[in-house]
């Protein structure tokens, strides 16, 4: 069974269709690219699957739990779950559950973690304190834990910090440990946000436009990251322009041109197949 | 500052932190009952701060209807006792309680407000809960004059009369308050507060849960102002609506920002300049507000961070520019 499913996805923003009728699907070790000209709508797919926006028509699946569908909206009033929401009861919960439409955290929680286009690191905080970040959702102290402090909750903090320097070190970032988020390069910062994402101990990695603004070497560097952390058993949904990048790793593309998808297939294929030429190149004069 | 703080970093925290909490007991002695008074407003008003620290410093949430929560307190001491006869040293976790679920019920269906509108809803919830006391709602909060005739605090026994009596009780929670407030800065969910404020989307696809973080920062923030108001009652016997009015909001949003949004020592600098030192320059009569405001604009075109800004805030604050 596939890992992520998106059947005929749309998203409209007033009368733009941003996401047309698109889907595809990944399978579980993969790394797949999705490319197209910018105003694509590749960032718009990557919003629906984290859960920041909610599908105009369509669903996700992810690992058999429906991730997004179209919102109740004012249906929610005529729906029995709604009223009943408040029951303590498991059924209900369950029914209402799947009603509902998932907010960000709880597809992190599910297993999908991702990078942003522009990096929004949290820039002042430690390069420590921003990958605890992705620890977050596995954890569970709170109010009671932050004030008295009980020895589970000790635990807990040693675990977090535990499981932050592992993943710091893997992204080679360790002699930036305590250097706040802001000052670190350029290509350091994009490592940053690639760490705080794996900390969330995802299953599937959305990256998007991780190459961008990085020069050849860090680029050659990055790629063999990638291909480390799908050998570890991370599915790989990455958008990127540099299609040196892209041809290299990916073992399978969904192009997208004006919110539709255009080909599916291996690179070589992509490359060879007439409508995205035309979307790269331009419509032909006649 | 700089260099008082770089000193006070260099003596062993328990050195200090013992020796201002000496100072702080001494402090009251050699002064009379007027200053003593000036004293525990201080630290009313310090509570006070540190709570909307939480909400404010910590969250980012603009709250500009704190005193709301501060009154709530205060009347529900103050009714528990009258209608009760509830000691009222019985009625301050009620005082919390109630405070705490008020600011849950306002603050819910709020959460996904940003900034400024967050802040108009809340001074309209702050008017909400002043009119509806002036109104005398439900025939029992005793309209615009308030409620009279509460019970003297008696504690194990002791019965709180003299100034420097409340003085030490208020001191006592302050030292708790701070106590509380410094582990939840440095926990797990200090830093969910520090990730919303920094980026919400970004601490959101990390897994954590806004609305959670958000609203543990509006009921906690809420329910330690309701403390507040019940350590006013436990003073002074008399609760009217003008403990929620508007002008209270700002003065405690003022203690926060003056001092320095998010740090703990800010809000005691804020204290000092917006409670204490007003009372100290009495003698300077109408004169003193308008110097108040001289001040205020002068600070935050020199130091918008604040006197004492927690070193992050300042970062956050100096990179806008």
């Amino acid at each position: 069974m596939a890992l992520l499913e998106i059947h005929d996805l749309t998203k409209q923003f007033g009368g733009l269709t941003a996401v047309d009728r698109v889907s595809f699907s990944l399978d579980e070790g993969e790394i797949l690219g999705l490319i197209g000209p910018n105003g694509a709508g590749k960032t718009t797919i990557f919003n629906l699957i984290t859960g920041i926006y909610t599908p105009t028509y369509g669903e996700i699946f992810f690992n058999g739990h429906r991730i997004a569908h179209p919102p109740l909206g004012a249906r929610k009033f005529i729906t029995p779950v709604w009223w009943l929401q408040w029951v303590p009861a498991r059924s209900v919960r369950e029914r209402w559950d799947q009603l509902r439409t998932l907010r960000p955290h709880e597809v992190t929680e599910l297993g999908i973690a991702r990078t942003f286009q522009t990096i929004r690191l949290f820039k002042n905080m430690t390069v420590l304190e921003n990958v605890m970040a992705g620890v977050h959702h596995r954890t569970r102290a709170g109010v009671w834990g932050a004030i008295f402090r009980p020895p589970a909750q000790r635990e807990e903090e040693a675990f977090i910090v535990k499981e932050a320097e592992q993943h710091i070190h893997f992204m080679g970032l360790s002699d930036y440990r305590d250097e706040l988020a802001k000052n670190l390069p350029y290509g350091h910062q994009r490592r940053l946000e690639i760490a705080r994402a794996l900390a969330a101990r995802p299953r599937l990695l959305i990256l998007d436009e991780p190459a961008a603004g990085l020069n050849e070497q860090e680029t050659l560097e990055l790629m063999d990251l990638i291909r480390q952390i799908r050998d570890s058993g991370i599915t790989i949904l990455l958008i990127e322009h540099d299609m040196k990048v892209v041809m290299g790793i990916c073992e399978r593309i969904v192009v997208l041109d004006y919110g539709k998808k255009i080909a599916e297939g291996t690179p070589e294929e992509v490359q060879r197949n007439p409508r995205v030429i035309q979307a790269y190149l331009g419509e032909e004069e006649v | 500052m700089e260099n008082l703080r770089a000193r006070l970093q260099k003596i062993p925290p328990l050195w200090w932190q013992a020796g201002l909490l000496v100072l702080a007991v001494l402090l009251p002695l050699p002064l009379n009952d007027y200053y003593r008074a000036v004293l525990w407003r201080t630290g009313i008003y310090a509570i006070l701060g540190l709570s909307l620290n939480i909400i404010v410093g910590y969250a980012g949430l603009f709250q500009l209807g704190h005193a709301a929560f501060y009154a709530l307190g205060a009347y529900t001491s103050a009714l528990l006792n009258l209608h009760f006869h509830i000691p009222l040293v019985l009625t301050w976790p009620i005082s919390i309680l109630v405070a705490a679920f008020f600011g849950y019920l306002i603050s819910r269906p709020i959460l996904h407000l940003r900034g400024d509108y967050l802040c108009i809803v809340t001074i309209a919830f702050g008017e909400v809960v002043r009119l509806a006391l002036v109104n005398n709602i439900f025939g029992i909060t005793g309209g615009a004059n308030g409620l009279s005739g509460i019970d003297q605090t008696v504690l194990f026994g002791l019965t709180l009369r003299t100034p420097l009596h409340h003085y030490y009780l208020v001191l006592f929670f302050l030292v708790l308050t701070l106590f509380a407030v410094r582990r939840l800065e440095n926990s797990r969910l200090g830093r969910a507060w520090m990730y919303v404020r920094e980026d919400e989307t970004a601490a959101e696809a990390m897994g954590v849960d806004t609305t959670w973080a958000k609203l543990l920062a509006f009921v906690l923030g809420s329910g330690w102002a309701g403390l507040a108001g019940a350590l006013y009652v436990a003073r002074i016997p008399v609760v009217s609506p003008d403990l929620a009015r508007f002008i209270e909001s700002v003065v405690m949003f003022c203690i926060v920002v003056l001092g320095g949004t998010g740090s703990i020592p800010g809000v005691f600098v804020g204290t000092l300049g917006m409670i204490t030192l007003p009372e100290i320059f009495r003698f300077l009569k109408t004169w003193r507000d308008a110097w108040m405001g001289v001040a205020m604009v002068a600070m935050m075109i020199a130091r918008p961070e604040g006197l004492w800004p927690s070193r992050r805030i300042r970062m956050e604050i100096r990179e806008k520019e």
